[in-house]
């Protein structure tokens, strides 16, 4: 049985949020939650702040699961794991970022041109998309690191190159629908120049919801694509911690029975991963809602 | 001694005499999560429509007429819906007629309040509904809609459609004896060359036709019942008229019952029996057609009157008079005041008795036997005692 | 009907030309992007002497200029001669046909699999069914989207190795008919883990929603008619031809994973091979298979697609 109460007064925030399906409210909390653990972890391993020093081998201590001294066990060689852990997201932070802004600042550019000028531009920017589409991304990284070198920065920016299509098809989708809304018309109509109204009406209220959507999806993918990438072998190599790398060092014990070392790094792809998809979709759900 | 009670109580036969479909006390409300608030569709409904009557559902956007009819035909799913209210249907060639909300009260709660309180399980009711009135679509009742070329399927051919329907209401048929009596009803609602419409799309149709082809597959179903929900809007004027043409031609040749929604006063008087007019989720008016329609009969809701005032004569068009409006808004359907709900917006009040109209809605009471108004001009108070006004 | 999809099928292959063409000379321009020599990339240049290596190099045309160097190079394309692996010397098409049916296998099982999944999961969550079965397959939809494929496999070979007992302890290279694990445990792995899961259960969801709430829905419910049947073209075939088609990259892409865990003697496998060796006609001519394959695909979604439904024949 379903209770529904009518309030007598208008609703106060805390009780719209409450109203939320519960779905979306854990979505949003844990991938908020997530972002910032992320970005956290990321700054304090940048700037040294570590319960250990991730090289630090501890032959005493091997495969040791969690305990008071190494809060999430060590590996083989007794290293930390926790430090291993939060250096690892120094392998695919910055690296994402720059694949983020990359597809988002030339797909809003050529987004923006295919909707508003879809005559000329329409067919090159589909055409793009069809192309870059035609190539599994990983096959691509791949021949890239053959032909050049194995940088996880080249990678994530070929990376970000290739969702530039997708970014502007989702800009130009968007616009092509805002067009045909007879607000942006009737602003024309009133005499605003056009290129305010694109960055007034168009980008700026309905861009951030967009970006936002764009940076959770390409961080998600960024790090299952570097640790891919080190897993195979191809990308950051050891010594360096990555958390690709770590599952693969781990696998003979896997089938050991000793789960423990591949499946910490495991698990952190796994929070990681899940609470920007998690936060993403939320933001789609709200934006497919409120405007479409 | 003791009297035999009987096993269930029995419907008010008084009231819904000979009805085909009485519907009572109708409440459908849908909860809005964001203000805590519930909007009141259908907010106490009662109609009752005869055998071979065409009731028409009048009033503008907003007031219930289209959830009235959604309700009737069980394809109200949002939460919590359909909340109270008995919808008595008498089948053809029955004596007793049938609750269709049979069990709303196993599955719903409702206090009036203030402030009004819900309690459903919509799941599992539209789960216990949807059994017993699947079968009823499509034979006992059909409905038509407005924008006739969105509601036909788009990958299915217009002879899909129509014997679709054919075959569900007499599964002996053949496909092929399916297919030409599918043909042959295309050719009475006069569609050209019916044979080669049978194998079109309906993006191969304009919208007339396409209303054409929807007024067919319900039709075909042979129903006790046909509703049509503003079966003319959406199409061009000319469109409109010879569509009424078609309907006035079948209402005349095949007698069916028919529940007709709309908010032009046009289409009542080419094809209304009865007109109900409705206002915020409720009935205010309901009575034989050319006394409804009339504005100068001497029963009339204040409502009906300022529709009826709001259509220029050819005189005043001539003499280019200014349009006759009703002042206000149409009411928030999530809060509704306390008394009349027209009140606010009332030209009309009877003179000494204003209080009234803000104090306490009316009910639906019939100063006249066969016409019903809810306005304190034509109504007494408990408190007031004597004649009526 | 036919002549529906027949037109379709000359436009998509028009345009799969069209755009082969560009990849041609996409990939192309990258060959060139490399530093080093030409000549390495067609030939080991180590197992050859110097005037063997020039007359490789008049013999590719790579001494003259880049155009015709284009021309030479997509000339033999065309003829099916992709050159030689850097590695074991043999035929590119060899090596591309030997593997290549394995991936296909592998990856058109594993694609099948998500898709019946997020077909399912969206169907109870966007009918509201089974309310309780529905969020625990979306849930569980969104974590194996997150978890690595790699680890997955890991996990999926310990148990079935020591739990289950149906594979044995040593995954030697190579695979032996009759035994169905072999088969189906990467294949579950690559369906479920491949990354792809929750946002096409996301997506068709999405969709499902908007078809039930069309105006042709609501007249067939109001016939008595049977909902699948009014529902299933719009509400399934078209979106999942559409997946079919946008996501068969990523499938492709994690069987590269994939085939490495199993030691699966796939295409992908091939590839991660060829990238460590730096066998560049094994590379290139991997790429372009795939590439043709991901054409395939939406080949196929368009055929589907002017079939199901007639508006799109105009």
């Amino acid at each position: 049985m379903s209770r529904f109460l009518e309030l007598a007064l208008e609703p106060s925030a805390w009780q719209r949020v409450r109203s939320w399906p519960l779905h979306r409210t854990v979505a949003t909390v844990f991938g908020t939650g997530m972002a910032t653990l992320v970005v956290g972890v990321y700054v304090a391993s940048v700037l040294k702040v570590l319960p250990h020093d991730p090289d630090a081998m501890d032959l005493g201590a091997v495969n040791a699961l969690p305990s008071a001294a190494h809060l999430l066990g060590t590996d083989f060689v007794g290293r930390d794991l926790l430090s291993r852990i939060m250096v690892g997201t120094q392998a695919f932070f910055l690296p994402g970022l720059l694949s983020v802004s990359v597809s988002l600042l030339f797909g809003s550019l050529l987004g923006v041109l295919a909707g508003f000028w879809p005559a000329r531009f329409d067919t090159v920017v589909g055409l793009l998309l069809q192309l870059l589409e035609s190539l599994p991304k990983l096959v691509l990284i791949l021949l890239v690191v053959a032909l050049f070198r194995a940088d996880i920065y080249l990678i994530l920016l070929v990376v970000g190159i290739t969702n530039i299509p997708a970014a502007a098809e989702l800009l130009r989708a968007r616009i092509a629908v805002l067009r045909r809304k007879s607000y942006i018309e009737a602003a024309i109509a009133l005499g605003l120049p056009p290129s305010r109204v694109i960055l007034k009406h168009v980008l700026w209220l309905h861009g951030r919801g967009l970006v936002l959507i764009q940076a959770t999806i390409g961080m998600g993918e960024a790090i299952l694509i570097e640790t891919s990438l080190s897993y195979l072998g191809f990308g950051v190599q050891e010594p360096t911690p990555s958390w690709g790398n770590m599952v693969a060092l781990g696998k003979d014990y896997f089938f050991r029975g000793e789960l423990w070392l591949s499946t910490v790094p495991a698990g952190a792809i796994l929070l990681t991963v899940l609470g920007f998809h998690l936060l993403g979709d939320a933001l789609l759900e709200r934006l497919e809602a409120s405007g479409a | 001694m003791a009297e035999a009670t009987p096993a269930r109580p029995r419907p008010a036969r008084r009231e819904g005499e000979g009805a085909v479909l009485f519907v009572r006390d109708l409440r459908t409300y849908f909860y809005l999560p964001t203000r805590g608030r519930f909007l009141r569709a259908v907010d106490g409904v009662r109609l009752a429509v005869k055998e071979g009557e065409t009731l028409v559902l009048v009033g503008e956007s907003g007031s219930g007429k289209s959830v009235t009819v959604l309700s009737v035909m069980g394809l109200v799913t949002a939460a919590p819906g359909v909340v109270s209210g008995r919808i008595w249907y008498r089948p053809p060639g029955h004596e007793d007629p049938v609750n269709l909300l049979e069990g709303l009260e196993r599955f719903a709660r409702f206090t009036p309040g203030p402030p009004v309180g819900v309690e459903k399980d919509n799941r599992r009711w539209l789960k216990w509904h949807e059994a017993g009135m699947r079968e009823r679509r499509g034979r006992d009742f059909a409905m038509i809609f407005q924008n006739p070329r969105n509601a036909l399927h788009p990958y299915f051919t217009v002879g899909q459609q129509v014997s679709e329907v054919i075959r569900r209401r007499s599964p002996e048929l053949s496909a092929g004896e399916a297919v030409a009596e599918a043909r042959a009803w295309l050719a009475k609602v006069h569609l050209d060359a019916p044979a080669k419409r049978l194998g079109d799309y309906p993006h191969n149709l304009s919208g007339g036709m396409c209303q054409r082809v929807m007024i067919a597959m319900a039709l075909a179903a042979r129903p006790a019942v046909l509703i049509a929900d503003e079966p003319t809007t959406g199409l061009d004027a000319t469109i409109q008229s010879r569509v009424l043409d078609l309907m006035e031609e079948m209402k005349a040749t095949l007698k069916t019952t028919t529940i007709v929604i709309t908010h032009d006063m046009g289409v009542a008087r080419r094809l209304a029996d009865r007109v109900a007019v409705m206002y915020a989720g409720r009935v205010v008016e309901e009575g034989p057609a050319p006394d409804v329609l009339n504005g100068r009969y001497e029963i009339k809701h204040p409502y009906t009157h300022g529709l009826l005032y709001a259509i220029p004569s050819a005189g005043d068009i001539r003499e280019k008079r200014r349009l006759g409006t009703i002042e206000g808004d149409v009411p928030d359907l999530s809060r509704l005041p306390a008394g009349c709900q027209f009140a606010d917006r009332c030209g009309m009040k009877p003179p000494g008795r204003e209080h009234l109209c803000d104090a306490e809605e009316p009910g639906l009471d019939a100063p006249v036997p066969g016409h019903r108004v809810r306005c304190w001009r034509h109504l007494r108070h408990p408190s007031e005692g004597g004649a009526a006004p | 009907m036919l002549k529906r999809i027949r037109r379709a099928l000359l436009r998509e292959g028009t345009r799969t030309a069209v755009l082969f063409l560009l990849v041609t000379m996409a990939m192309f321009v990258l060959l060139n992007l490399a530093p080093g020599d030409p000549v390495a990339l067609y030939v080991n240049v180590q197992n050859l002497s110097p005037p063997e290596v020039e007359a490789v190099r008049h013999e590719l045309g790579l001494d003259r200029s880049l155009p015709v160097r284009y021309g030479v190079w997509l000339s033999r394309l065309v003829q099916g001669d992709l050159g030689h692996s850097l590695r074991s010397g043999r035929p590119v098409t060899l090596e591309l046909w030997r593997t290549g049916w394995r991936t296909l296998l592998l990856a058109g099982s594993a694609m099948t699999l998500t898709l019946l999944f997020a077909a399912v999961t969206a169907y109870l969550v966007a009918m509201g069914r089974h309310p309780l079965w529905a969020s625990g397959l979306t849930a569980l939809g969104y974590v194996l989207s997150g978890l690595p494929v790699f680890w997955l496999g890991y996990l999926a070979i310990y148990l079935a190795t020591t739990r289950f007992h149906v594979l044995p302890l040593m995954m030697g290279a190579g695979a032996p008919p009759g035994n169905w694990a072999f088969f189906l445990v990467p294949v579950v792995v690559l369906g479920l883990g491949n990354g792809t899961v929750s946002e096409v259960t996301r997506h068709l969801r999405t969709h499902l929603q908007g078809v039930l709430g069309e105006d042709y829905i609501r007249t067939a419910r109001a016939k008595g008619a049977s909902l699948w049947r009014h529902l299933y073209k719009d509400g399934f075939v078209m979106p999942l031809s559409s997946l079919l088609a946008n996501k068969i990259p990523y499938v492709l892409g994690g069987a590269i994973v994939v085939e490495q865990v199993f030691n699966w003697p796939g295409m992908g496998r091939l590839t991660w091979q060829a990238a460590s060796d730096r066998d560049y006609p094994t590379l290139l001519g991997v790429t372009l298979l795939a590439a043709l394959i991901v054409r395939t695909g939406h080949i196929i979604k368009e055929a589907v697609q002017v079939a199901v439904n007639p508006q799109l024949a105009d």
